[in-house]
């Protein structure tokens, strides 16, 4: 009996193996088959292709710095914290209030670089605030119950927030009025290709940021902490490092993060609701699972591939921009398919071993 | 498991004998013609009527007969012969009973309650500043008629959203609500257009303010009504306009894939190209997101003269700052009343400049009625924020005098309103003096006529062409 069992359930997983690979050759093959169509058929000019694979970047970037927030708490909680989308939304708003301010006592003329760097700071320190009051208030108490216990808390935290905002502000949309804004407004011309100044400075400030974040998790004492707990609570408890600071922090710097992007998205769409957080926090929790959650590199791996994928992907298929959302949620499942543990996930998991 | 199937199969089969049994023993003993007693005998169809003598009617009817054989009830069917005698009008004395007949039914208002209106606009998200100019309209209309014969007139304000969920689960309250006798909404054709089936069954006559759709009465329903315009009028407008004053041979359409948005995008292209227009691109964006560079890309390859934008404020904001990022810097920009607000100038923050809207002009409406509705508004709530205010104004009016002229007083002192009548006295404005221009409805419910007019973003502020 126990024979056959196992030989059957070998076969069952030899099945699957095979179905999994001839499926992923076939969307290969179909998707290879259409790109190459569009190139050799020249569908679009270079310009196309360049300007889409800026607009690419940009949002990778600022996917990737959403993304580095699911991933650090997940990490470090094994939870996964779904209104980190609304924590953006707010640094986003508190920025707006904080530029309005400026624009009306007629700061941002008298130092316009001055400005931008306060309503940066704003953002980051409500959504700061705002993060760990959140972990204080509807995960803390609820550490070591069962893992969904915290999901769903996360959930009604996120809808709270929504909610709680739109009462607070109103409904109307907020304007950056970045046109206004001196070094933020327009942008640099590159023979055919124009890229905004906010394009620049999205990827410019993310990529330093996320230097600065490999550098913190791996070199310094904090980063050293924070992998011990993630390694293992109790042990790390035992070695003298306070687990419930440590957690804390590391809230607070995924939502340091997430009110970077939040300033950084309304600089360069320039509308701000209370539903701006909602969309970019759940393309960035696919882009977490893309690159692998958990795992700091791969969060921003997965946050400009998936950037790219959105921008570059109905040019390169040609198909309507409208379904770049399709395309989005459709690479999750395929990555959930053909690699549950995402893109950099193995490498982590042989790492922790 | 095993204990609880053998438990089951235990029974059944126990049953299923002893049930068997006494059929088989009903059916012998039916056969047989031994003693029966009808229980019950209900009629099912009518199958030939013959009238003799002109007093009474032979009529053939097939029953169902609830029969009792020897103490077990059988069911049959069978024809019987009935003779009636034939059935004679006996003339009602008006004074006193009242007769109300209305084939919608009736909505009876108890002394001291309140005749129930739905108002169904949009007051959470990112289109609630025109849902709260919308329902702003109405409450003035409300608040200036504010009874019929005496009973006064209750505003029941809902948040419709601009969905299908949202609009179908307010529609589904109302209809559940027998005092709700009609409905001034939706405000977005996306969400009216779901809801009105559910109203249509509920015979809840709705008149909508701003939902210009072509779907919305295209439907064949009896309930949807509008006063402002069917998008067909404003397309081809937008296109003849497009065409032949801004001298645009090429254009790409963008639509947010609502009902309202690609419909009309739909009308102007047909327009267009009727014309002798060519369009370049056809793409829907989504509503909600931010960063629409990389559709606008791909349209830019096709350099259109100009971008027709069907959709909101926030959308066509959106799409006319980050055209210029994409090189569509020097292509027009026209959309149509759904981003005809200041919110929509103050939102692009300066790179609105230039770009074109079709509105419901006035013109053709008293100046001194829209000059005192606005005066009233401006009053009461500040500046208004959407072009659709007046028809709220104008749809809420017009049922109020609606329900006005399809209600008697019943002799116990209450209202009795019929419900058909009240749509029928709605579609019976035929040049009706509106703050928001000439009514006239047709058959299928468009009441609004409406002048198109154009206006262009000049100083952060929409005027005249």
């Amino acid at each position: 009996m126990a024979t056959t069992s196992t030989t059957v359930g070998r076969s069952a997983a030899f099945s699957k193996r095979a179905f999994l690979t001839i499926l992923g050759v076939l969307i290969g093959a179909v998707l290879a088959f259409r790109l190459g169509q569009t190139i050799y058929d020249q569908v679009w000019g270079p310009e196309v292709w360049i300007r889409n694979l800026i607009n690419g970047l940009a949002l990778g970037a600022v996917y990737a710095l959403i993304a580095l927030g699911y991933t650090l708490v997940y990490g470090i909680l094994f939870m996964i914290n779904f209104a980190h989308g609304e924590v953006l939304m707010l640094g986003a708003m508190a920025g707006f209030f904080v530029l309005d301010a400026s624009i009306n006592s007629g700061f941002l003329d008298y130092n316009t670089l001055l400005t931008i760097v306060i309503v940066f700071i704003a953002g980051m320190s409500v959504a700061v605030v705002v993060g760990v009051l959140l972990e204080r208030i509807a995960y803390r108490p609820l550490r070591g119950a069962p893992r969904l216990v915290p999901l769903i808390s996360a959930i009604g935290a996120s809808i709270f927030l929504q909610n709680a905002a739109l009462q607070a502000f109103g409904a109307n949309v907020k304007i950056y009025p970045t046109p206004q804004i001196t070094g933020l407004s327009g942008g640099q011309r590159f023979g055919d290709v124009f890229v905004a100044n906010t394009s620049i400075m999205i990827m410019v400030l993310a990529i330093i940021t996320m230097v600065a974040l490999v550098l913190l998790v791996n070199r310094s004492r904090f980063g050293k902490a924070m992998r011990a707990v993630a390694e293992d609570k109790p042990t790390a408890q035992l070695m003298g490092i306070d687990v419930n600071r440590i957690i804390l922090l590391t809230f607070a710097l995924g939502s340091l993060l997430a009110g970077m992007a939040g300033v950084m998205l309304g600089f360069h769409n320039r509308q701000v609701t209370h539903m701006v957080g909602f969309m970019p926090g759940l393309k960035a929790f696919t882009a977490a699972v893309l690159g692998g959650i958990g795992n700091v590199p791969g969060a921003m791996l997965g946050g400009f591939f998936l950037g790219l994928a959105e921008s570059l992907g109905p040019t390169a298929f040609q198909i309507p921009s409208a379904y770049k959302d399709v395309i989005a949620f459709g690479l999750l499942v395929l990555i959930l398919i053909f690699r549950p543990t995402g893109l950099m996930g193995e490498r982590l998991s042989r790492e922790r071993a | 498991m095993g204990n609880k199937d053998g438990f089951f199969t235990g029974v059944s089969r126990r049953r299923l004998l002893g049930g068997g049994l006494t059929v088989t023993g009903g059916v012998v003993l039916a056969a047989c013609g031994e003693t029966k007693e009808v229980i019950k005998e209900v009629p099912v169809e009518v199958i030939k009527e013959v009238e003799v003598a002109g007093e009474t009617v032979v009529k053939e009817v097939e029953v169902i007969k609830e029969v009792e054989v020897a103490g077990e009830t059988v069911v049959k069917k069978e024809v019987i012969e009935v003779e009636v005698p034939v059935e004679v009008e006996v003339p009602v004395e008006v004074e006193s009973v009242l007769v109300v007949n209305d084939p919608w039914g009736i909505v009876t208002v108890a002394p001291g309650d309140t005749i129930k209106i739905g108002l169904v606009t949009v007051l959470t998200g990112d289109l609630a500043n025109l849902g709260i100019d919308i329902r702003n309209g109405a409450e003035l209309a409300f608040d200036e008629f504010p009874d019929v014969k005496g009973f006064a007139v209750e505003m029941l304000d809902e948040d419709g959203q601009c969905s299908g969920e949202g609009g179908t689960a307010v529609a589904n309250k109302f209809a559940a609500n027998p005092e709700v006798v009609a409905v001034v909404g939706h405000m977005c054709s996306g969400s009216s257009e779901p809801a009105s089936v559910i109203y249509e069954r509920a015979h809840i006559p709705m008149v909508s303010p701003s939902s210009t759709a072509v779907s919305f009465t295209a439907r064949g329903l009896d309930v949807t009504n509008r006063v402002c315009w069917n998008d067909r009028i404003q397309g081809t407008a937008a296109a003849d306009f497009a065409l032949n004053t801004l001298g645009a041979t090429t254009a790409a359409m963008i639509h947010d894939q609502s009902s309202y948005g690609e419909g009309l995008v739909q009308v102007f292209q047909g327009a267009f190209e009727e014309l002798g227009g060519e369009v370049t691109a056809f793409e829907g964006v989504t509503v909600g997101d931010k960063d629409f560079r990389a559709v606008l890309t791909t349209i830019a390859d096709g350099a259109p003269d100009l971008l027709y934008f069907g959709g909101f404020q926030g959308e066509g904001a959106l799409l006319v700052a980050q055209k210029n990022e994409v090189g569509l810097e020097d292509a027009i920009f026209f959309g149509a009343d759904g981003i005809n607000s200041q919110v929509y100038i103050d939102s692009a923050a300066g790179d609105a400049e230039g770009s074109y809207s079709s509105f419901a002009d006035f013109g053709e409406t008293d100046a001194d009625l829209l000059a005192g509705f606005l005066e009233r508004y401006e009053e009461k709530f500040g500046e208004p924020q959407g072009p659709f205010n007046a028809h709220a104004y104008d749809a809420a009016a017009i049922i109020i005098a609606a329900i006005d002229s399809a209600s008697e007083l019943a002799a116990d002192g209450s209202l009795i309103i019929r419900r058909n009548a009240v749509n029928e006295a709605i579609r019976a404005n035929h040049g009706y003096q509106g703050v928001s221009g000439v009514i006239d409805f047709n058959a299928i419910g468009d009441g609004g006529q409406g002048t198109v007019g154009f206006q262009i973003v000049a100083d952060n502020a929409w005027s005249a062409v």
